[in-house]
């Protein structure tokens, strides 16, 4: 595997709406393989990069290429989970159904053999094959992201974007699905408000406050002092340090 | 009375094929609002086909089928402020039929007709249509059923798969409009809603997929049809009001039943 390939290039990077400069000048790149965590406050700018990655949104100026096409172009190459909010939770709908739904394309009606098998090894490598047939809103918050997860890798990305994907799970389910994360072999990227993600294997960290500061892994360069951190120093932190990239 | 008995029964059952497929789509979209912004608008195709002399069953679907495209264009694009606009569809269409019947010389229209319907009363031809609506309901659902599914669920994922979100969106309005069409005169535009939202809300409570939520919405909104329609003969009541009574009958109870649950 080539490390080196470029995969995701963000140049010059600026998004405007109502007259509020929300990204500015941003510059990224994203090697194949890579575990990049994308952090900093509510309203800087977090979820507008990740809707213009996947191409729900327009730059104002720059450009973005992922695999060297447009982002709308290169929606067949994403698996993407979405923050739970954004679902129709009381619907009636079971485990596969939803995990099947990464095989959809525009034009396929109907799933075929191919296409079940490769859910369910994708529920077996989240750990949830004996849930298949259940209701997705009797299972727990941690349960469901890796249903998610499972639906993302269903579509066999190059590329896995995951919008803060242990929001309102409990500690240990969280644990579980970094571990999960960790092991797998794609490139990766997570918008994430939980700063315990810095610590699971992420390889890079992105801050955005309107603008970008990129980092190295930091799990070398923080001493965790008996184990606690605060938060609020850690994003000062971020701030306050530039690397170039 | 045999005759009579008989295309309700058939009715009964058209109707009941439609509530299963689009109530319980109407229901995960929550957007029975919009179908009932649809059915009162069409209103507006009924006067015009009085004052004209068009075909009221033809003028109707039209005029339906317009105020569908237009709810869906706006209801997509924005989402937040849709509600103003699908009340003011609601209105604006109830008054252009009665302004239409009412400058349509020497006619009295009976309102409460359109309102409430008359399920004892459906001519044969509205039997075709609605059996031909029907068909187009299991085509569609057959053929699209993932892709009602998937958007229902969760529109940016379909998106990032591919899927022309927007015109199935638009497609599922269309069947929309069509079905509170076919329903107006046998149950009355105004308690469409209540008959297309009772059934799949409580067949959602004990089904798992979409599928079985449609199957059992389907037998449950038979089952309340031929109950009301007894009800109403035995005691001499108007059908459409028996059917839902009974229906809410039922939702009351399930709500209890699943309170104690839980």
């Amino acid at each position: 595997m080539n490390s080196h390939k470029r995969e995701i290039l963000i140049k010059n990077l600026s998004f405007q709406y109502a007259n509020n400069m929300i990204l500015e000048d941003i510059d990224f790149e994203i090697f194949q393989g890579d575990y990049v965590a994308i952090i900093g406050p509510n309203g800087g700018g977090k979820t507008t990069l990740l809707k213009l990655l996947l191409g729900f949104l327009q730059p104002t100026s720059g450009k973005i290429e992922i695999l060297g096409k447009s982002p709308i172009e290169a929606r067949n190459m994403i698996g993407y989970l979405p923050q739970y909010i954004n679902f129709n939770m009381d619907m009636p709908i079971n485990v596969f159904d939803i995990v099947l739904q990464g095989r959809l394309t525009k034009s396929k009606l109907f799933y075929n053999s191919e296409d079940k098998k490769t859910a369910l090894q994708k529920l077996q490598l989240m750990n949830i094959d004996h849930l298949k047939d259940r209701k997705i809103k009797e299972l727990s918050g941690g349960q469901r992201q890796r249903v998610l997860l499972a639906r993302a890798l269903t579509k066999e990305p190059e590329i896995l974007i995951l919008d803060e994907p242990t929001a309102s799970i409990d500690p240990e389910g969280q644990k579980e699905i970094y571990e999960l994360l960790k092991e797998l072999p794609l490139t990766k990227l997570v918008v994430s408000h939980d700063i315990n993600i810095l610590f699971e294997g992420v390889k890079q960290v992105a801050h955005i406050n309107k603008n970008i500061h990129l980092h190295d892994s930091i799990e070398s360069d923080i001493n965790l002092k008996e184990g606690h951190f605060c938060e609020m120093e850690l994003l000062d932190y971020f701030r306050n340090h530039k690397c170039s990239h | 009375m045999f005759a009579l008995m008989e295309n309700a029964f058939i009715a009964s059952f058209l109707l009941s094929i439609a509530i299963g497929i689009i109530g319980s789509l109407m229901l995960i979209n929550r957007s029975h609002f919009i179908a009932a912004s649809i059915a009162h608008g069409s209103y507006g195709g009924i006067g015009i086909a009085i004052y004209f002399g068009f075909s009221i069953l033809l003028c109707t679907t039209l005029f339906a089928l317009f105020l569908a495209l237009v709810l869906a264009m706006i209801t997509y694009k924005y989402k937040e402020r849709s509600d103003t606009l699908i009340g003011v569809i609601w209105a604006v269409g109830m008054s252009v039929g009665i302004i239409f019947t009412d400058i349509t010389p020497g006619y009295h229209v009976d309102l409460m007709s359109f309102l409430f319907g008359d399920i004892l009363m459906v001519p044969n031809s509205d039997l075709f249509f609605m059996a031909g609506v029907d068909l187009l309901l299991i085509v569609s659902i057959f053929f699209l059923y993932h892709r009602f599914l998937a958007i229902s669920y969760d529109r940016d994922f379909a998106l990032l798969q591919g899927l022309r979100v927007r015109t199935i969106y638009t497609f599922l309005f269309i069947l929309m409009a069509l079905t509170v069409v076919m329903s107006i005169r046998s149950v009355g535009l105004i308690l469409v809603i209540a008959l297309f939202s009772i059934p799949p809300f409580i067949a959602e409570k004990f089904t798992s997929t979409l599928k079985q939520m449609m199957i059992v919405s389907m037998f449950l909104s038979f089952l309340f049809c031929l109950s009301g329609l007894f009800l109403s003969y035995q005691f001499d009541l108007s059908t459409t009001p028996s059917i839902i009574i009974i229906a809410a009958i039922f939702f009351f109870g399930t709500l209890f039943y699943k309170r104690k649950l839980t």
